[in-house]
């Protein structure tokens, strides 16, 4: 071609002649309108089902169906769905010369009775959108890739009370450089707790909240999910209550003002020294201050002494002996049944990782890879906590995850990525260990995929498909796969669940909650704060003494105990301390510490749950769950059962505590101590505080003066003293 | 905790007609063909080992070894067409026992619970106002409501004779002038926290009159042999004597009902070569027909509901194993007494018992319902402790047939 | 120059209009419903005479004529498998129902049977006189136990040509005399019964999604025995020779086998694994076994060995009917 016509043609297209804007309006309008000339079955029906909840899991998406009629839950599997549709039994759901007849749009729109109710009236968009597809001859058009699933809400209605937001859902579909409007094609959810929230609508997409506090929707699209969080600014800021204010604010506590600024919330005061000594003595080392240091803490610098008693008690003895408690519990620690060498195995390796202060990525690298003789190798007993390869995969899922990947059984997990080729993959790369008291890889182990109906493939969650472990080799192969997947840091999962269960430790709550159950549509109430703690994990090599202390020392941690119920505030923000209960065996050995009294072994130093202990099992004692934390719940000491009442009324744990003659009660009047010199010292050793000259004038006013009643009543003291909310909670 | 929106004068006469509640849990999912539904004239795989008996309601029958309760079923209600997606134990239990779906973001309370917190304000009785016997199960707790209104569980087997509530006797080194010394003390302590604390706890241990209900040595040989000895008949006439102590809410849990695999030894026979049937339907057939009757004796059955239920019901089709697997899409209840009409049979299921064929009634509907005859409303708003207004039935339809 | 710049230009936006983006350029499963013509097809059955083919669709019966059949014509290459969709039809018989899933000529071929019906409404059975098409009787049935009517899956005369049998959605199997009243009705499957066929004058057997093959007598509608191994709905029957005249029953299920059994004793005689869902089955004029799967191959098997000779891709779409010609060649819509 000649350069000149080349350029008359460049001339043309670059817009400057009526013909050009006409043809790049043309190419536009073409780009655009494409998406939509063809019915396309993914991108017009399956998102309508959807959003009619048509393959939900209480209906046709449940595992055996309804009716006889299969779809998968949510669309996840849309040619199974489209043949189910278009093709099963001679197309008896679709009738091509008579579409509004068809089963699918005439029995959801009430001509036919339908036991799932009318899910759209005859004449809506959605029976039109349907009856169209059919007419068109069903076909199921280009079948759809989505890249980019974007959610987000614009506010409408600023001013009003009610704060509302138009929803807006955007992807890119099928390799385009251009993200599509598809709000209304995705199903918009909210928790359902009735009018509280607000309200939410699906077409045209928006969303009324009336509720202050923090919000979820959750937003569904072609097979992905995604959640949106959305504040709606308390009215009032609350009280502020007075407190100490040489704390500095650290970056975390930045990170928590970011949240309470955006709800319009005040932090409540940060709470006196003595009482966040008692505090971090029992989250770091399980264990009450002695007097000892409760003087020596009084003596040092104001400045400085908070960071000293952090240092002190982490590098102490009993804080090797609380983490590897807290090292059982989280990775379900129970006995090897019948084979007593293995269990003593696998405690010893937990009580020497935790003593040694051992990273804490290398102890879990080597539960999840461990292998060898169990009654040597203690870190190979992990795997033969589980009967068979699925049980290991929910608790390798749980443990070092932080995820729930059992609902993925069955069918693609509803609220989160995982499919059913996940789970069943990551069993099958679960099936190559052998468990029996050698551990160790073999190749043959398979699982069925319950999709399938085949020996699942391996298959990292999310990932790639692996090779078939046909040899021991192989399988070794396929594990190493997997924990390198794991543990790698360019997506730090394991850290983020790390670091997330020892934030939820330390201040009653995770940022992500419940700890062990990250996913999509349980986003955490501070993304940015949970990141930096685990890149700081990371640096400091997977000590969660790092991140223990930088808690410890921050002003959110620090802050005055309030209960909900009385304040009402959302606990996600922060603003106040929930009042934490203690650990069934913290509270045994907290006990008979206040009382003065020496047991032969603590509580916190039997790792295994089932040792026999009634007071333990009623205080409400970790059995079978893994990675269970019992003072994770609500509400703390002031919520106990009536037969835990019962039990600490009339039963023996308090009851022999108090009357030991080691008690210091005893022994301190036995040894001619006054009363005045007992009810203080008892004050600093229940409470870690003095009790006022007031508190103690009015107990000592009514001790009586013999002897043996004297005693009676400073157990029965002692026993009110222990069963207080200030003994109870820190 | 407030109430937005409290009770006030409720339409209906059907409202707060049962003063009392005694839900015989049948936990593991009872099948309705084995019990109140069974089929006839099916195929063989759908119509299962024990037969069938004719029932005081004509035209209507219960499974074979029913045989005392068939004889009741002129007192009861039968709902045949009990509808859930739920076939996972757990999740079941949580649906049917709160009327609402599980979620990770709240924990719904059991219409027990909301029973037993409704009473709350004007009780003034030592006990405990729901009582659980004999071991927990998942599903009957109080939920966001708190720990005052979770169900005391007595634990222990009633069965036995040297049953007694754990801890309800005093420490041998106390009296109750010291307890009540410590009560005293601890109040003092307390009185800027807010919550009940142990009150609950010491005003029952306190009071001779509220042990005495769990003694179950105060009853009669005949009466005893009567319910049947063994852990649920003693367990149904404990639940008699709370009744008559106006306890609101009593569960009484008959585990053992999940029968995957050969189910007449579980169901009819209670071990293998049995000559008498001792299994969970005999046992269950005469002390629930000794406690209407007793109830009905002592003039309580009109102001006592009793219901029986699981958490779902079994596969139509017997399994290879010669059991039955999980079944929520139909199921049955019994219930009786509390004023509810007497023997209707409300709604029914399918041929062979796989789907509801009329009347299909969601555990929503059926806790919207039970919660009108207990008196509480089911259009109440409850707060979270965060703050969270809860209605107490939200997807509920009355079942009118029932009010 | 002017015309020829407008022309280059007007050549450029043609080119535009005329290319595929990237995104329709994907091509999912194809279109359900053919170009034109016949729309879906649901069931096929040759005449008696072999000449002609009666296809059933959503629109009606339509009797389609093979010319090259007719005129006798030589065909070039032995074509096995042609797809029938461009036969022209000679002749279109009205149906009053939507979806007509079988078709079964009287023993002397002077009775057609159209069954089928509205799914989910209703069910039911035509009979006409052949060739006049004069319709004899029209039996349907609405509610047998179920709150709705379904439609009828598989009709199938009984060899005295007195009586048939008749399979229906809602899950009983009926059996009718020639005036159309009802014989006796069976009610042994727990689910959707999608095929039936009379064995003999005193037996009848059926199958459905219950995944079960039941085999009952016509007297009394009581159960002789159930043939339980199938692991998926079970789609269709047939009877087929096997050695020492003894007569054997093929079944196909969803499970990808098929079965071959001795019905007199319940025995499962062997099976073989098909690669796809099997959709179809029908013997040929030798014995043989052609079975079309839901990928739009057949695999040829031999009979009763259940060898899989062949595994022929004859359609990009799935098949739904096979006739066999006079000459052999398959017909398949």
């Amino acid at each position: 071609m000649h350069p000149r016509h080349l350029e008359r043609i460049g001339w043309y297209f670059s817009g400057r002649s009526l013909l050009g804007v006409v043809i790049w309006l043309f190419l536009l309008e073409r780009i655009f309108a494409q998406e939509i000339s063809e019915p396309s079955f993914e991108l017009d029906v399956l998102t309508l089902l959807t959003k009619h909840g048509c393959n939900s899991g209480a209906c046709h998406g449940a595992v055996a169906g309804r009716g006889e009629f299969y779809l998968s839950l949510w669309g996840s599997n849309p040619k199974a769905d489209y043949d189910q549709i278009v093709h099963a039994f001679k197309s008896r759901r679709v009738r091509f010369a008579s579409p509004e007849e068809s089963l699918l749009i005439a029995k959801p729109s009430g001509r036919i009775a339908h036991e799932g109710q009318e899910r759209f009236e005859p004449d809506s968009p959605t029976a039109e959108t349907l009856i169209r597809w059919i007419a068109a001859g069903a076909p199921f058009g280009p079948s759809l890739r989505v890249e980019d699933f974007q959610v987000s809400a614009e506010p409408i209605e600023p001013s009003s009370d009610r704060l509302g937001y138009r929803l807006r859902a955007f992807a890119r579909l099928n390799g385009s450089k251009i993200p599509l409007d598809v709000s209304d094609r995705t199903t918009w959810e909210a928790e359902p707790d009735g009018d509280s929230m607000g309200w939410i609508q699906q077409s045209p997409p928006t969303l009324g909240l009336l509720r202050p506090g923090r919000h979820w929707i959750t937003a569904r699209f072609a097979g992905q999910v995604r959640s949106l969080v959305l504040i709606k600014p308390y009215p009032d800021p609350g009280p502020v209550l007075a407190g100490s204010a040489l704390d500095p604010m650290t970056w975390i506590d930045q990170e928590v003002q970011e949240g309470l600024d955006r709800a319009n919330l005040k932090p409540l005061g940060i709470a006196d020294d003595l009482t966040w000594l008692r505090r971090v003595s029992l989250d770091l080392v399980g264990r009450i201050p002695s007097l000892g240091e409760i003087a020596e803490f009084q003596g040092l610098d104001l400045r400085t002494r908070k960071t000293q008693t952090v240092d002190r008690l982490i590098r102490s003895e009993a804080f090797g002996t609380y983490w590897a408690y807290k090292l059982a519990r989280w990775v379900g620690f129970r006995p090897i049944a019948s084979e007593p060498e293995a269990t003593f195995a696998f405690e010893q390796y937990l009580r020497r990782s935790a003593g040694e202060r051992r990273s804490w990525k290398q102890i879990a690298q080597e539960l999840v890879l461990g292998t060898g003789d169990s009654h040597r190798e203690g870190a190979a007993n992990f795997a033969r906590l589980a009967s068979d390869p699925r049980v290991h995969a929910e608790r390798i899922g749980s443990v070092f995850l932080g995820i729930r990947i059992g609902c993925a059984n069955c069918h693609n997990h509803p609220l989160d990525r995982w499919t059913q080729d996940d789970y069943h993959g990551l069993a099958a790369i679960l099936a190559g260990i052998d468990r029996g008291r050698e551990v160790r890889y073999s190749g043959g182990g398979q699982v069925t995929n319950l999709r399938t109906r085949e020996a699942a493939i391996p298959k990292l969650p999310g990932q790639e498909f692996l090779s078939v472990q046909s040899d021991a080799k192989a399988a070794q192969a396929n594990v190493e796969r997997l924990s390198a997947w794991i543990f790698d840091e360019q997506d730090p999962r394991f850290a983020t669940m790390l670091a997330n269960r020892l934030w939820g430790t330390m201040m009653g709550r995770g940022l992500v909650d419940p700890v062990d159950d990250l996913r999509e549509t349980n986003p955490a109430s501070h993304p940015r704060l949970l990141e930096r703690l685990a890149k700081s994990l990371i640096e400091a090599d997977y000590q969660p003494s790092s991140i223990l202390k930088l808690i410890a020392l921050s002003q959110a941690y620090a802050r005055v105990e309030v209960d909900t119920s009385v304040s009402r505030l959302d606990p996600s923000f922060f603003a106040a301390r929930e009042p934490k209960a203690m650990a069934p065996e913290v509270l045994y050995d907290a006990i008979h510490d206040a009382l003065g009294l020496s047991v032969e072994s603590r509580a916190i130093g039997w790792l295994d749950p089932t040792t026999p202990s009634e007071s333990l099992d009623v205080l409400g004692r970790c059995g079978r769950m893994v990675g269970c934390s019992p003072e994770l719940s609500r509400g703390g000491a002031t919520q106990r059962s009536l037969g835990q009442q019962l039990h600490w009324i009339n039963g023996p744990l308090v009851n022999r505590a108090i009357q030991s003659p080691g008690s210091f009660i005893r022994q301190e009047s036995g040894s001619g101590a006054s009363d005045a010199e007992i009810l203080a010292m008892g004050y600093l050793r229940f409470f870690g505080q003095p009790g006022t000259q007031e508190q103690l004038r009015d107990w000592g006013s009514q001790i009586p003066q013999q002897t043996e009643e004297k005693l009676a009543w400073f157990e029965d003291w002692a026993w009110s003293m222990l069963s207080s909310p200030r003994f109870l909670n820190h | 905790m407030a109430r937005v929106g409290g009770p006030g004068a409720y339409e209906g006469t059907s409202f707060g007609t049962a003063k009392s509640c005694i839900l015989l849990w049948l936990d593991g999912g009872p099948s309705h063909l084995e019990t109140f539904d069974p089929k006839i004239d099916v195929p063989r795989e759908v119509q299962g080992p024990l037969g069938t008996t004719p029932t005081s309601i004509p035209g209507v029958h219960f499974s074979g070894e029913l045989v005392r309760c068939a004889k009741l079923a002129d007192q009861m209600t039968i709902i045949r067409s009990m509808t859930s997606p739920l076939g996972e134990h757990g999740l079941a239990n949580q649906y049917a026992l709160s009327g609402y779906l599980p979620s990770p973001n709240v924990q719904y309370p059991s219409f027990g619970s909301l029973a037993s917190h409704q009473r709350a304000l004007d009780w003034n009785n030592p006990l405990p106002r729901s009582i659980g016997i004999p071991e927990p199960r998942i599903g009957h707790g109080a939920g966001f409501l708190g720990a005052s209104d979770e169900p005391f569980w007595v634990h222990g087997d009633p069965g036995s004779p040297s049953f007694q509530v754990r801890d309800l006797e005093i420490h041998p080194s106390l009296d109750p002038t010291r307890l009540e010394r410590r009560r005293e003390m601890l109040g003092r302590l307390q009185d800027s926290q807010k919550g009940p604390g142990f009150q609950g706890a010491f005003e029952w241990i306190l009071s001779p009159q509220a042990k005495r209900a769990f003694d179950l040595k105060q009853e009669s040989d005949a009466t005893k042999e009567r319910y049947g000895l063994r852990s649920f008949g003693q367990s149904c006439l404990l639940a008699r004597r709370l009744v008559e102590q106006r306890v609101p809410f009593v569960t009484v849990v008959q585990p053992g009902w999940d029968t995957h695999e050969n189910m007449v030894v579980p169901l009819r026979d209670g071990f293998a070569g049995a000559k008498v049937g001792v299994g969970l339907i005999p046992t269950f057939d005469q002390a629930a027909s000794a406690l209407i009757e007793d109830l009905h004796k002592r003039e309580l059955l009109d102001e006592t509901l009793v219901i029986a239920m699981g958490e779902f019901g079994r596969t139509p089709k017997v399994n290879t194993r010669g059991g039955r697997d999980h079944w929520p899409r139909v199921y049955s209840v019994m219930l009786c007494g509390g004023g509810l009409p007497r023997g209707v049979v409300y709604g029914s299921s399918d041929r062979i018992g796989e789907s509801p064929m009329d009347h299909p009634t969601t555990p929503s509907d059926l806790v919207h319902t039970l919660l009108v005859r207990l008196g509480v409303r089911p259009d109440q708003t409850l707060l979270t402790p965060e703050g969270r207004p809860i209605r107490v039935n939200q997807h509920g339809r009355p079942i009118d047939a029932l009010l | 120059m002017r015309d020829y710049r407008l022309g280059v230009s007007l050549a450029a936006l043609w080119w535009v209009l005329a290319i595929d983006t990237p995104f329709l350029c994907a091509q999912g499963p194809a279109r359900a419903v053919d170009s034109i013509g016949l729309g879906i097809v649901t069931a096929s059955l040759i005449e008696p005479n072999g000449s002609q083919v009666l296809v059933a669709t959503e629109g009606g019966l339509c009797v389609v004529s093979n010319r090259a059949e007719t005129n006798g014509a030589e065909t070039k290459d032995p074509v096995r498998y042609e797809s029938a969709r461009s036969f022209p039809i000679s002749r279109s018989i009205q149906s009053p129902f939507s979806q007509i899933n079988s078709l079964d000529f009287s023993p002397d071929a002077s009775r057609l049977l159209i069954a089928g019906g509205d799914p989910g409404q209703l069910g039911g059975v035509e009979c006409i006189e052949w060739p006049s098409s004069t319709r004899l009787g029209l039996f349907q049935t609405e509610d047998q136990g179920r709150a709705i009517g379904d439609v009828v899956t598989e009709v199938d005369w009984f060899p005295g040509g007195s009586q048939w049998v008749e399979s229906h959605w809602s899950g009983w199997v009926l059996v009718r005399w020639l005036d159309g009243s009802v014989r006796v009705k069976f009610g042994g499957h727990t689910g959707p019964v999608l095929s039936a066929m009379a064995w003999d004058e005193q037996t009848a057997i059926s199958s459905g999604l219950d995944q079960t093959i039941k085999v009952w007598r016509v007297a009394d509608g009581v159960q002789v025995r159930s043939l339980d191994n199938h692991t998926g709905a079970v789609v269709q029957l047939l009877g087929c020779d096997g050695p020492n005249d003894k007569r054997l029953l093929v079944s196909a299920g969803r499970d990808r086998t098929i079965r071959l059994w001795d019905p007199s004793i319940g025995r499962l005689i062997r099976f073989v694994k098909l690669p796809e869902v099997p959709v179809r089955m029908e013997l040929s004029e030798s014995g043989g076994l052609i079975v079309a799967m839901e990928n739009g191959s057949i695999c040829e098997v031999s009979m009763p060995s259940l060898r899989i000779d062949q595994t022929v891709s004859v359609s990009p779409r799935r098949i739904a009917a096979m006739v066999q010609s006079s000459r052999g060649v398959w017909w398949f819509w």
